[in-house]
């Protein structure tokens, strides 16, 4: 049974419209990586399904609930965690009390004293700096801090909007390994990503949206072998791999 | 700009309908319809700053002061120029002109100081922009009330000749709507709405934004000086309190209420409040029923104006007309563009 | 050597005051982006309140002003702002507004437009003597119960998790959101807080004027936002800063403006801001690389 399932998403700002009659779905367990490029309506299609944007048609199905009408924090709090695009790190709040907010979303809050030792022993980094600024963290720290503070909320479903954007080689290479220590544990992953380079190694399937619309999807192997690739990204092509 | 012909025809037409009414019905309807009129000389000044940048301003108001004053040193007879304003410059206080003579001198001191604080203003974004205002009304304010050789301070400037009836009040909106909807369908007014949307878009494009809103804010301080200007004269009394918070809630509110997205809204606003609060000043204002007096209560009328307001901005956030325009219908040229 | 001191010691208590206006207006205007007006009357009310209890037991007299002035303000949230707070800020700081002239004239019809004089605590008055400075109560009282109230701000907002729900909201409500934060909760929670700022403030406003009248608390809410936009916005203890500043800054300019230039003192504060504004866009009390997100 699916997870979630978008069935003819269609946001507008204004009167432009950012996402065109998209269409997907994700299996539990699942790591669906959305690839394409800048402009293309990756972000759009995460914040549309984290209830931080309204959509102007179409229907989001989470779980067999649909969650249109749900404000961002109850989409949050039914299992779904955003990491957005720029990580977001709170200035002026340390990294633990950006941790802490992390738990908010959780239903059980007895067990969110040992899910913060349990994130310290996975970031170690993170139980080093706990008292210093957020802000105050190199880049791919700042990602693994945001990534960390998505994971308290337990969530079913996470959303990565470019994690590997503006980070050191090193960096990307520790943040694909946590992706996919997270898939390994059964967490079901939406990983959205500018440069297709590295996705092959934790996504199962692959969608390449250009200019709002799904140019092509398939199996991430098929995807990002196929010669259709290129074209896909400039958005001159529609259909399955 | 053809293609809004009829929404140019439209709004005049109800300027012309409610100087009609006014002529009309009588000598109080006839100050009333004067006064709304002069209110719409402001609202219209507001909403081409406003309207088409899409930054606040809350210092408006004192260019409606600056104008209005700075008229009436030229405006006022030579005797009571002498006994009221006794140090103002010799040629000043040696020359009486006329409304347009004033009206000209005075729209030039506004403009010059809504030129000076403009150049501050757009270089700032957003809120700071509004918050840089508020700052210069408050500077403005000070100044004049505390001024008593130009303004008499803080007891009103009396004399001022009472020249302007709904006639001449109608005359100045239809001014003010030509200079609005002339500026909204230009050049700039077009580059100025391309970055209400998207400033970053538009400074890529190459839109000099700085430049336009600089342009729109004097044009906008202009009309706004105009519509004090014929308030002064159409009250025949100045005070430096008639034109701070009151005066820039109420005006404000009409933009915003009526729609600042379009020249409509800002028709629209400004007389659906300025109707209201007539009415609800007639009910508030003491009546008899049969023998029994009812004395007025002060301070309904207000409430009952915030009341209103309050409503409509949650049935209509972005304001009655929201982005639309009025169109007159059967209009040769109403061919939608 | 003496005015020096007394000088000093009013800039802190002028600053105090302030201060605490412009905290209350800072958490509103970092959380929803609201240039709230009627803070103003937040005050006024309270100063009634006060006005009203003359003559019970004064800690009675300033809990009262305190309940009355809360319920006022979480009354105003959820009546007037809540169903428009997604709008866009033009159509926010319109319904301030309008909220702000309904509470205003709300007064006036019930109170008439003349000030009401009244005498809150007439001991403060008196000056203590320090050697040779001498120093009003009502001063030192501001100062202590400013540096009081504000650690029992900040403790809350950094030992409880609501509080610190609040500050992440004030930098980035969307994010909070993401995260699960509860913005009718955090919402609520800003105005009661604010709310509760404005009543001490207006206990101690009160002991200073010893008038109510209507439109009183005009002043304060002006020096809040511009404190607010000072200090850099969204900042916290910038716009406690930014209080500070502004309130030490009207102080000074009394004591060292010609006195001819004195009744113009509020042109130079205001003139300061805007060259504040252009000149550290970001605010006072923040590094030019916090730059306003966009």
């Amino acid at each position: 049974m699916s997870l979630l399932a978008v069935e003819g998403l269609t946001v507008k700002y204004g009167p432009i419209p950012a996402l065109r009659d998209v269409t997907l779905g994700m299996a539990e367990g699942e790591t669906l990586a959305v690839v394409g490029a800048n402009g293309a309506g990756k972000s759009t299609l995460t914040l549309a399904i984290a209830g931080a944007v309204r959509p102007f048609a179409g229907r989001i199905t989470y779980d067999g609930n649909p969650l249109a009408g749900l404000l961002p924090e109850e989409v949050t709090r039914r299992g779904i965690a955003l990491v957005p695009e720029g990580r977001h790190i709170f200035e002026g709040l340390t990294v633990e009390e950006n941790l802490l907010l992390g738990l908010t979303a959780r239903a059980d809050q007895a067990s969110a004293r040992g899910a913060l030792d349990d994130i310290y022993a996975a970031f170690p980094i993170l139980l080093e700096r706990r008292g210093g600024l957020g802000t105050r963290l190199s880049g791919g720290e700042q990602q693994q801090l945001a990534i960390a503070r998505a994971l308290l909320s337990r969530p079913r479903l996470l959303i990565l909007d470019e994690p590997s954007l503006g980070l050191a080689p090193i960096m990307v290479d520790r943040v694909y390994a946590i992706l996919a220590d997270l898939r390994r544990r059964g967490v079901t992953l939406l990983l959205i990503e500018q440069n297709p380079g590295r996705i092959g190694e934790v996504a199962d399937r692959v969608i390449v949206l250009a200019n709002g619309t799904v140019q092509l999807s398939g199996p991430a192997a098929e995807v990002l072998a196929s010669e259709r690739l290129g074209a896909a990204y400039l958005g001159e092509t529609r259909g399955a791999a | 700009m053809r293609a809004n012909l009829p929404t140019l025809a439209a709004l005049a037409l109800v300027v012309l309908l409610i100087a009609g009414v006014g002529l009309a019905a009588g000598a109080v309807i006839e100050r009333v319809a004067a006064d709304m009129l002069i209110k719409l000389v402001v609202v219209l000044g507001l909403s081409v700053f406003i309207g088409n940048s899409g930054v606040l301003s809350f210092g408006h108001a004192s260019f409606a002061a600056l104008g209005a004053y700075s008229s009436a040193w030229f405006t006022l007879p030579l005797t009571a120029k002498k006994i009221f304003l006794p140090k103002l410059p010799a040629f000043v206080l040696g020359t009486q002109l006329g409304l347009p003579g004033g009206a000209a001198a005075g729209i030039a001191f506004a403009s010059f100081f809504a030129l000076v604080i403009g150049l501050v203003v757009v270089r700032l974004s957003g809120i700071a922009a509004s918050i840089a205002t508020l700052a210069w009304l408050a500077i403005v304010n000070t100044v004049l009330a505390n001024a008593d050789s130009l303004t008499k301070g803080t007891s009103s400037l009396v004399g001022l000749p009472m020249v302007v009836g709904v006639k001449t009040a109608a005359l100045g909106a239809l001014i003010a709507l030509l200079a609005a909807y002339l500026f909204r369908f230009s050049r700039y007014g077009l580059m100025l709405r391309a970055s209400r949307e998207d400033e970053a878009a538009a400074l890529a494009s190459g839109i000099p934004v700085r430049s336009v809103r600089l342009r729109a804010f004097v044009l906008s301080g202009a009309i706004v000086a105009l519509g004090g200007i014929l308030q002064g004269h159409f009250l025949g009394v100045l005070s430096v309190g008639q034109f701070y918070f009151e005066f820039t809630f109420l005006t404000l509110a009409m933009l915003v209420m009526g729609g600042m997205r379009s020249v409509s809204g800002a028709v629209v606003g400004t007389v659906v409040i300025g109707m209201v609060s007539e009415l609800l000043r007639i009910g508030a204002g003491g009546f008899m029923i049969g023998d029994l007096a009812v004395p007025s209560v002060p301070g309904i009328r207000e409430i009952g104006l915030a009341v209103i307001m309050l409503g409509v901005l949650m049935a209509r956030p972005r304001g009655i007309m929201g982005d639309r325009e009025l169109r007159l219908p059967g209009w040769p040229f109403n061919t939608r563009g | 050597m003496t005015y020096a001191v007394q000088t000093m010691v009013d800039a802190v208590s002028v600053g105090a005051l302030y201060a605490m206006s412009a905290l209350g207006i800072g958490l509103l205007f970092g959380i929803m982006r609201l240039i709230n007006f009627a803070q103003s009357e937040f005050v006024t009310v309270g100063v009634y309140t006060l006005m009203l209890s003359a003559g019970l037991w004064f800690p009675f007299a300033a809990l009262l002003a305190i309940v009355v002035v809360v319920l006022l303000a979480l009354a105003v949230e959820r009546a007037a702002f809540r169903p428009v707070r997604d709008a866009d800020p033009a159509t926010l700081l319109i319904t301030s507004f309008a909220v702000s002239y309904l509470l205003q004239y709300a007064l006036v019809l019930i109170f008439g437009a003349r000030p009401i004089g009244f005498d809150l605590l007439p001991q403060l008055g008196q000056p203590v003597l320090i050697g040779e400075v001498r120093i009003p109560r009502l001063n030192i009282v501001t100062i202590v119960v400013t540096v009081v109230l504000m650690a029992a701000v900040a403790l809350f907002l950094r030992r409880t998790r609501i509080g610190i729900e609040m500050r992440a909201a004030a930098v980035d409500f969307r994010m909070a959101r993401l995260l699960g934060v509860r913005a009718d909760r955090v919402i609520a929670v800003a105005f009661g807080l604010s709310g509760l700022l404005a009543a001490v403030v207006s206990v101690l406003f009160a002991a200073q004027t010893g008038t109510a009248s209507p439109a009183m608390g005009l002043q304060l809410a002006l020096v809040g936002f511009v404190a607010t936009v000072i200090g850099g916005m969204g900042s916290l203890p910038g716009a406690v800063l930014g209080g500070l500043a502004v309130g030490a800054v009207t102080v000074l300019l009394q004591a060292v403006l010609p006195p001819d230039l004195r009744v113009y003192r509020e042109a130079f504060v205001y003139a300061a801001v805007i060259a504040v504004l252009v000149l550290r866009p970001q605010g006072l009390f923040r590094s030019a690389a916090m730059r306003e997100r966009v």
